[in-house]
């Protein structure tokens, strides 16, 4: 009887499982939809409204159509195009049309219709398919989508020569035209509908510029009316070239060295020669999403001026001036009642603020701030204005940073950070402890000044009490499933309990760095890098590090490493951030606005790696294989100088036409680190035609808690736990494979080859290494009649684990030895392959504190989920038969080639967790529970204990224990 | 030549899902409907070189070979129903005295504490002719698990050869050697 007690806490801990409850708590997901590209008007944000509900449709640059609620900022719904997919533009028969159309795909192959209320896909069709499309550049060129007014039928552009009619109805053709000259010598780019005719508008390539061409099409056949060169001069025709769709009067206008034409269009086209807008010279125009209604604004040294077509449709006029020319100022346009109104923003330096003036086309009418802090938030990139019948301006505005908000008058009413879908780099990192708030207490404080602070602290006391009362009745601690999200009265930043609450830290290509809370994926605090200050300047963010950790008794400490390029030269820049509030640690007297960079050297890095050795820094590699260190002082200067001699590392380079990689080693300079340079040792000898297409990192070297696998009959299996593994995937086209190589830095050994069929020509193979074990997967597109899962398509799962020796007991100390010794090569690997059900985007084994718990594999799904799969099912010693009492003592179960799916195990459960590029794991205090953070367009972080939450007592046995205890107290006292 | 299944969910029909005229090269794919919260079945479609019957539907099973194919035709076109919706979450564990008591481990453990304590009483209620037949019957299995136990094979098959003939002296040799409660252990461990 008395294991009763044991046997009752076996049994009530289970299995870990998730539970309805946890939803929320020990999981977040944040929906985002990528930064709206509003380069083209057919990409832009705009208004809509459907059955009463205004709602704001915009293209991203995640490749997202999205609709978000204008009321609170939530989406609507979104529509996430494929990345070969990629979206050109979405178009609405006006702006309460309840479908909105959308051009995608290679050469616009694609047209859909969906719908605005649900976002579901009411009609698809293929205009052609994506092997025919042309690619060009801008991607824009030579696809554009109008309307049949009334049949609501669609014309479409396709790959610049071919116009189709598609019924509204059903999505098929009802005619398509193409043009007699498919060569790229005429290239169709924009459309003009009217009831009668289509007009096909785009330029032809003569001796110095283009000139514009113009077809016109019989609406109800497809046949051709007239088609015509006009005689002109266009720079770009995606900037210079624009349409006037209103049914009355369709025109085309351009921009001609400086002068603007103006020529309306007649089914037969006899007019051929455009009016010119006399008087003024401008350098660009725009459209503001007014073309519809004859309006667009012209700019040049002097301002800004509408232009504006005569009520009679036969010329082009400039209307009122906009106001002074500045590079902030934007402009965007919007139809109240059908009258054009016009917008535009700037910074006003006399009210430091935004100012928006709105106004008609011949005068102004208001004026507004809009209380945007550009400090946090950058400068306006674009905006959209709505103004409603009662005269209220709504405005949504995209700024530098990526973040998106909706003013409605001059207030802000929400915020959404859209930078967040650009993430390429991120960092988990431990928060110090909670610091008692004793930090005041002097010596020689007066009595008054102590009463006062006594009152003063006085103010938690009944917080306290509630909560000791709390614990005291109902025996409730911390477990590890409740919520680790801050209390509003916790002050500075600190973890909780089993340090579930860290700082995610993540580098954007958006130019932003933010801090995100780990326990509720709020952004903590947010810095913008300088491509967000100055036009022209790109920053790439290559490397991120954790430099210094909470328990190096200081604020942990990000440094970043980055490609700086500008239109005439590129660098390489660091970043040196405090971690907890985004402080810039690079200099003396940071300035509050951008975070400054430090550059390191001119050009791009070649590598750069962080060294833990007496203290971490940054080792960068210049195009002439010079190093450079950050910080470059004295400290790391002198430990570089001891250790240069044993680094190796791979570089992934490009001769004899072949994507190569060759290893390196630092040579020791008389002169000191500084002119230290690297040169070359090995070269990865791969076959003919073959090619490098990634090289995945070493295994990061988190801590082994054992160095073999002791099995059922007493002997021991030594893991081959070489620090210096590296993984590189390989394709070859000519021999339709893959490549999958375990590498040694130090001397190119390979450790592990696999050679797996191509699909097609290309590869899309993901791996991961841990200690010794890798995984790997891929889509088998041969059925072979060879291996384990033989005679079918699908995708496939590999794991390989490398084991010392060539049997049992055969110990080598892989993990101390050094490179240079032969037996590095003395290994034996076990692998097996499974049927995988699913598409992965991503994949990556859970982390621990100290390496005891199991790990499990996370997974991203193509269809929107994160699961894990336990380790034990992946293990590739499982016998194809019943296993013999030794084999089960050891935990293996017999192979089955197909991975259970098991639903129970999809930790992201309902949520839809898009696009996931990479998932990172990080450790939490607790040594059973890992945190899994995806992301890519979506965020989603939760917790897993992949061997169940051994070292916390679950609250179903704490709870009765406490409870008897506290009856024998009762009893007793 | 294009593939255009109907999807049926359990609970709602999702439109006739638009997959019109994507040009299927002739040749054999597995179809998979890729949702999130339900399950389909897997077919095998192969796109033929036939006038007559261009497409052929059969039904697949993951992991299975595709050769041979099966010989069950679906029709075409395809009309697909969902299988499950999938329940992600694992009901909330309660403390339940009943199900820890249909719990096979507790119930074993149950029925040997209530042998522990009415042994001694069975045990003084039997007969003394059946209780020294019973003792001896005990005793020849608790010599064959002893034998089994510590490895000496050959002496427990011929213990067990020799169970059927009685003999005395083994008999009284173990007959004071073991007291009831110890073989009601020794019977559990033979269950195990």
């Amino acid at each position: 009887m008395r294991l009763l007690p044991f046997l009752l806490l076996f049994y009530t801990l289970g299995c870990w499982a998730l539970h309805e409850s946890d939803v929320g708590v020990v999981d977040w997901h944040k929906e985002l939809i990528g930064v709206p590209s509003f380069a083209s008007q057919s990409t832009a944000p705009r208004f809509t409204s459907v059955d009463g509900r205004n709602l704001i449709l915009t293209a991203t640059g995640n490749n997202v159509l999205a609709a978000i609620e204008e009321k609170d900022g939530s989406i609507a719904w979104r529509y996430i195009f494929d990345a070969e997919d990629r979206i050109i533009g979405f178009y609405q028969n006006g702006d309460e049309n309840a479908v909105v159309v959308t051009l995608s795909g290679p050469g616009g192959a694609t047209v859909r219709s969906i719908d605005v209320k649900t976002g579901e896909v009411v009609l698809e069709h293929h205009l052609h398919s994506n092997s025919e499309g042309l690619l060009v550049e801008p991607h824009q060129l030579g696809k554009d989508v109008a309307f049949d007014k009334s049949a609501q039928d669609i014309y479409s552009i396709s790959n610049g020569h071919t116009v189709t009619r598609l019924s509204a109805t059903t999505g098929e053709p009802v005619w398509s035209w193409a043009s007699q000259d498919q060569t790229s010598l005429t290239v169709f780019d924009r459309l003009v509908s009217t009831p009668e005719t289509v007009y096909a508008i785009g330029v032809s390539t003569s001796f110095a510029s283009l000139t514009l061409h113009v077809a016109s099409l019989s609406a109800s056949t497809g046949q051709l009316i007239q088609s015509s060169e006009i005689h002109s001069s266009i720079h770009d025709p995606s900037t210079d070239l624009f349409t006037f769709t209103s049914a009355a009067s369709p025109a085309v206008v351009w921009l001609e060295q400086g002068l603007v034409k103006y020529l309306p269009l007649t089914p037969d086209l006899k007019k051929k020669k455009p009016n010119t807008l006399s008087g003024e010279q401008f350098t660009s125009i725009i459209d503001v999403g007014l073309s519809s209604h004859g309006v667009l604004v012209g700019l040049n040294k002097l301002g800004s001026t509408v232009l504006k077509v005569d009520d009679d449709g036969s010329n082009l006029k400039a209307a009122r001036a906009l106001g002074g020319q500045d590079a902030t100022d934007s402009f965007a346009g919007h139809a109240v009642n059908g009258s054009p109104h016009l917008a535009r923003t700037y910074w006003s330096t006399k009210l430091e603020q935004i100012t928006l003036e709105l106004g008609g086309t011949d005068s102004l009418e208001t004026t507004t701030q809009l209380p945007l802090s550009t400090e946090k938030h950058g400068k306006i990139a674009h905006f959209t204005v709505g103004v409603s019948p009662s005269g209220e301006t709504t405005v949504f505005t995209t700024t530098t940073t990526g973040s998106i908000q909706l003013y409605k008058g001059s207030e802000l009413q929400w915020v959404r950070e859209e930078a967040l879908a650009t993430t390429t780099h991120v960092e988990f990192i431990e928060l110090p402890e909670r610091v008692a708030t004793e930090g005041d207490l002097q010596r020689d404080e007066s009595f008054a000044h102590r009463i006062g602070r006594q009152i003063v602290q006085a103010q938690d006391f009944p917080r306290y009490l509630v909560n000791f009362g709390k614990r005291f009745v109902t025996g409730s601690y911390a477990s590890a499933t409740s919520s680790a999200a801050a209390s509003s009265t916790d002050g500075p930043l600190s973890r909780d309990t089993f340090g579930f609450r860290q700082i995610i830290v993540s580098a954007t290509t958006s130019g932003v760095v933010f801090g995100i809370d780990s326990s509720n994926g709020n952004v903590i605090w947010k810095r913008s890098l300088e491509a967000v200050e100055s036009a022209g300047v790109a920053i790439t963010p290559i490397k991120m590090w954790t430099l210094k950790t909470v328990s190096d008794g200081v604020e942990p400490e990000i440094v970043i490493v980055a490609q700086r390029r500008t239109e005439n030269d590129d660098s390489t820049v660091v970043y040196h951030i405090n971690a907890l509030n985004g402080d810039d640690l690079s200099r003396e007297a940071p300035s509050p606005g951008v975070l400054e960079s430090v550059s390191v050297f001119q050009g791009l890095a070649l590598e750069a790696f962080l060294l833990d050795h007496h203290g971490k820094f940054v080792v960068l590699l210049d195009e002439a294989m010079k190093v450079h260190l950050y910080p470059n002082n004295q400290a790391s200067r002198t430990i570089f100088s001891t250790i240069l001699d044993k680094l190796s590392f791979p570089l992934r380079s490009r001769f004899s036409r072949q994507q190569n990689i060759k290893g390196y080693q630092i040579s020791s300079s008389s002169d000191g680190p500084a002119q230290a340079t690297a040169y070359p040792t090995w070269t990865l000898p791969l076959p003919q035609g073959e090619e490098i297409q990634t090289v995945l990192p070493p295994a990061s070297r988190g801590p082994i808690a054992s160095l073999g696998k002791v099995l059922g009959n007493r002997t021991t299996l030594y893991k081959y736990l070489n620090p210096r593994l590296f993984t590189a995937l390989t394709v070859n086209p000519h021999r339709n494979l893959c490549g999958v190589y375990l590498v040694d830095s130090a001397k190119g050994t390979v450790v592990y080859h696999a050679e797996i069929p191509a699909n097609h020509g290309t590869c899309d193979v993901k791996a991961a290494l841990v200690e010794n074990w890798l995984v790997y997967h891929y889509y088998e597109s041969e059925f072979v009649e060879t291996g384990n899962v033989k005679g079918t398509k699908g995708y496939r799962l590999v794991t390989v684990e490398l084991f010392e020796g060539n049997g049992v007991d055969e110990k080598i100390q892989s993990s101390d030895m050094s490179a240079f010794v032969n037996a590095t090569a003395d290994l034996s690997a076990y692998e097996e392959s499974f049927v995988f059900p699913h598409a992965l985007s991503a994949l990556a084994p859970t982390t621990t504190k100290f390496g005891i718990t199991a790990k499990d594999l996370i997974v991203a799904t193509k269809n929107g989920k994160i699961q894990s799969f336990p380790r034990r099912l992946l293990n590739p010693r499982r016998p194809h038969r019943k296993p013999t009492s030794e084999e089960a003592e050891e935990g293996l179960f017999q192979y089955d080639p197909v991975v259970y799916d098991d639903p129970k195990r999809v930790i992201s459960h309902n949520y839809q967790v898009s696009n996931v590029q990479k998932i990172v794991t990080a450790p939490a205090l607790l040594e059973s529970t890992s945190l899994v953070f995806a992301f890519g367009l979506d965020m989603f972080l939760t917790r897993v204990a992949p061997s169940n939450t051994f070292d916390v007592l679950t609250i179903l046995i704490t709870r009765p224990m406490v409870q008897s205890k506290r009856l024998r107290e009762r009893w007793y006292l | 030549m294009y593939v255009a299944p109907t999807l049926w969910f359990t609970d709602c029909i999702l439109t006739s899902v638009p997959l019109t005229s994507r040009d299927v090269p002739i040749g054999t794919y597995i179809l998979s409907v890729i949702t999130h919260d339900h399950t389909f079945d897997q077919l095998r479609v192969d796109v033929l070189d036939s006038e007559s019957s261009p497409v052929e539907v059969r039904p697949y099973i993951a992991g299975t070979p595709l050769d041979p194919p099966s010989t069950v035709l679906l029709p075409y076109p395809i009309t697909l129903s969902a299988k499950d919706k999938f329940s992600y979450f694992s009901p909330p564990e309660s403390f339940n005295i009943l199900g820890m008591l249909t719990n096979p481990m507790v119930m074993m453990m149950v029925v040997g504490g209530i042998m522990m304590f009415t042994m001694p009483y069975l045990m003084e209620n039997l007969d003394p002719g059946a209780l020294e037949e019973l003792k001896g019957q005990q005793s020849r299995v608790a010599g064959v698990q002893s034998a089994f136990a510590s490895g000496d094979i050959k002496s427990g098959v011929s213990a067990i050869m020799s169970a059927g003939e009685p003999s005395k002296d083994s008999s009284e040799s173990l007959s004071n050697a073991r007291t009831p409660q110890k073989t009601s252990k020794g019977s559990k461990r033979a269950k195990r």
